[in-house]
């Protein structure tokens, strides 16, 4: 297992090198945004992957409301985990590169505000499970508020067209002038990312796993004591 | 070539890696005491 781990880790560490340096170096700059586009590179993937990650989340709440199975319940924590993190990449990377293209770091765009918001409501799913003891409890009303907390990820998605917007769009490249290496480029961030992601997603719901057990544990020589 | 590309790497990267670290390490603890429980 840890060698098919380490496997695993020495592929994305390579690919994830190839597409960095892809980035930086061999994609050409853009017409408008000249060298400044390879942000872009680094941006997409993290909000892509924050996405992605709430979703798992949220489905894997739903399997768990059906199936009440407690690993369920450590996956969504798990993905939701990863969500947070890349939000907050997503978050401050963009903030970065509204600075250098539009000259201030946040300016209350409807992209920027809902991704806020999304953050804002999985920052609170994590206040919400500990402030609840009881175990199935807690599993149970975080994955009610999981289902809830993810209608944030289709508003931050839309939110260009419900609201005018500054923010480059995803449909359509990003709004930018992307041709064939640029794309590969953008793809090569995107797909290595994810496999990182997958690692790292992962080993958060093996260390939750671990945790509960050692709850139980715990519970069980204070019984016993007792 | 601007720095924003740098930067945006450096904390997309650096964050992530400093998460796979604390959830090693955080592993390795919760192991450690599961260890000890037994023992």
């Amino acid at each position: 297992m840890k060698f098919r781990d380490d496997i695993y880790l020495g592929i994305t560490a390579v690919a994830n090198l190839l597409a960095i340096y892809f980035a930086l170096f061999i994609a050409p700059a853009e017409v408008e945004l000249g060298e400044l586009v390879r942000v872009f590179y680094f941006h997409l993937p993290g909000a892509i992957a924050t996405y992605i990650t709430l979703i798992l989340s949220a489905a894997t709440a739903i399997a768990y409301l059906i199936k009440k199975d407690y690993r369920l319940d450590a996956f969504s924590q798990s993905c939701a985990l990863l969500g947070l993190i890349y939000g907050a990449i997503t978050l401050i990377g963009g903030a970065i590169w509204a600075n250098a293209t539009w000259g201030v770091y946040w300016n209350w765009d409807p992209r920027e505000t809902t991704t806020l918001i999304l953050w804002l409501a999985y920052l609170g799913y994590f206040f919400l499970r500990m402030s609840v003891e009881n175990v199935e409890r807690r599993a149970s009303v975080s994955a009610v508020y999981n289902i809830l907390a993810v209608l944030t990820v289709p508003l931050s998605y839309v939110s260009f067209i419900l609201w005018p917007s500054l923010h480059p769009r995803l449909s359509e490249g990003g709004g930018l002038g992307l041709t064939g290496t640029m794309v590969q480029a953008l793809l090569m961030n995107m797909f290595s990312g994810l496999l990182f992601t997958g690692w790292l997603i992962w080993k958060a719901y093996k260390v939750q796993l671990s945790s509960d057990q050692l709850r139980l544990k715990l519970a069980e020589a204070v019984q016993n004591a007792d | 070539m601007p720095i924003e590309p740098y930067f945006v790497l450096a904390l997309t990267w650096g964050s992530l890696l400093g998460t796979a670290l604390w959830l090693r390490k955080r592993g390795a603890d919760i192991e450690r005491s599961l260890e000890e429980i037994e023992s």
